[in-house]
């Protein structure tokens, strides 16, 4: 802790940048105001320890398991969507596979409590691990808080096209073709399971890293 | 950024009236989309109908698409929308108190190790449950900005507030977030 910190300009000032730095950790700064966050931030323990709580809510967000969608909510909407307007032949995943001639059963849905991982979630937290693994190994060096949860921030799906972004099994990206492949798993408990695996792999790969 | 282009594309073809195009919005959006209404609404069966009340009326008000609206900013518009009314249900009340207490972790104030990453996991409970406590708005804020990676000016248009307020929203959600976990997590100096 530094002295000058109680002094009342000082904290005046302190308050003027805590109260921007959501929007610096959001990129939503005008580069002049970014600017002088960051000097601040390098001389000035205490907003850089508020900067960093800021920053590992991020963290513990990107790492929250996100729910996988149920294969069959497709053709739930479909049979909503039919019986609101009338239609027939509405647009459900399935229909994609035309030549496949077997009878869709809309399955119920699974109202497992057990949360299910997605490759959003197993990518941020190889990130993380590899920011932390290489962040062991230089122990002096702090990770940079601020560009890992913007790094974080920017793979998410909404930020970005799913597509490119979601490695691995990803319900919502499968060309047409390949969504008949999916529904040869037959619940979404398999699914469950590749995502699982795919979880396993980065923390033995970690622990190969580690030595 | 392409995928604005691709979803505004698919969003005017169906418009037109392919309907392979709304099947293609519904996959790109539905995960992301079920994903935050799960974290607004906390309850894994709601959510899924939420899911798709909104995409429902995606396909209902197709004529009132205008393109100068990102589609995801008009889908999760009409998704807050539908979530803020499921909150005010009352039997939806009951839903945010039956989380059990969970034993505090530590996690040092400084860049978590590996250890701590990993215990971190078990630690999604409690993060959810502080995130189910802030304010409807301000969870809904911190949801789009931080998670979501939508702007501030998309978030706006989401919550129909102003640019200013989601500062002020998304600032206020981080910094309770903030406290909360770090007591729990405990800081040391
Ligand atoms: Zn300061």
């Amino acid at each position: 802790m530094k002295g000058e910190l109680d002094m009342p300009e000082r904290s005046a000032i302190c308050r003027e940048i805590d109260a921007d730095l959501s929007a610096l950790i959001d990129a939503e700064l005008a580069p002049e105001r970014e600017a002088e966050m960051r000097a601040h931030l390098d001389d000035c323990d205490r907003c850089a320890q508020r900067l960093q709580d800021l920053c590992n809510v991020d963290l513990a967000l990107a790492d929250l398991a996100a729910p996988m969608v149920a294969a069959d909510l497709g053709q739930r909407l479909a049979a909503r969507i039919a019986s609101d307007s009338g239609e027939r032949s509405v647009p459900v995943p399935d229909a994609a596979s035309p030549k496949r001639s077997r009878t869709v059963t809309p399955r119920q849905p699974r109202r497992s409590l057990r949360r299910r991982l997605m490759p959003v979630a197993v990518v941020a937290t190889a990130v993380l691990l590899a920011i932390v693994v290489a962040n062991r190994q230089s122990s002096e060096v702090d990770p940079d808080p601020l560009q890992l949860a913007r790094t974080l921030r920017s793979m998410n799906p909404a930020a970005t096209l799913p597509e490119a972004a979601t490695p691995g099994v990803n319900f919502g990206s499968l060309p047409d073709e390949d969504l008949a492949v999916l529904f040869e798993f037959d619940t979404v408990e398999d699914l469950d399971v590749i995502a699982n695996l795919e979880l396993l792999e980065q923390f033995v790969a970690m622990e190969a890293l580690e030595g | 950024m392409q995928s604005l282009d691709e979803d505004v594309r698919l969003m005017l073809a169906f418009r037109e009236g392919d309907p392979r195009a709304f099947d293609r919005l519904f996959r790109r959006w539905s995960g992301p989309l079920l994903r935050y209404l799960e974290r607004m609404v906390r309850d894994a069966a709601s959510a899924e109908d939420l899911v798709q009340e909104a995409f429902l009326r995606v396909h209902r008000s197709r004529e009132r698409y205008s393109p100068d609206a990102r589609f995801s900013t008009w889908l999760y518009r009409i998704a807050t929308n539908l979530a803020l009314n499921e909150l005010r249900r009352p039997r939806h009340k009951a839903v945010h108190s039956s989380i059990g207490d969970e034993q505090a972790l530590p996690l040092p104030s400084r860049g978590p190790a590996v250890d701590e990453v990993v215990d971190a996991r078990r630690m999604g409970g409690r993060v959810e449950e502080e995130l189910a406590r802030l304010p409807e708005k301000q969870r809904a804020a911190l949801c789009l900005a931080a998670v979501e990676g939508f702007s501030y000016a998309e978030v706006a248009q989401a919550l129909d507030v102003t640019e200013k307020s989601v500062k002020s929203l998304v600032h206020r959600a981080r910094s309770t977030l903030a406290e909360r976990l770090r007591e729990h997590w405990g800081h040391e100096e």
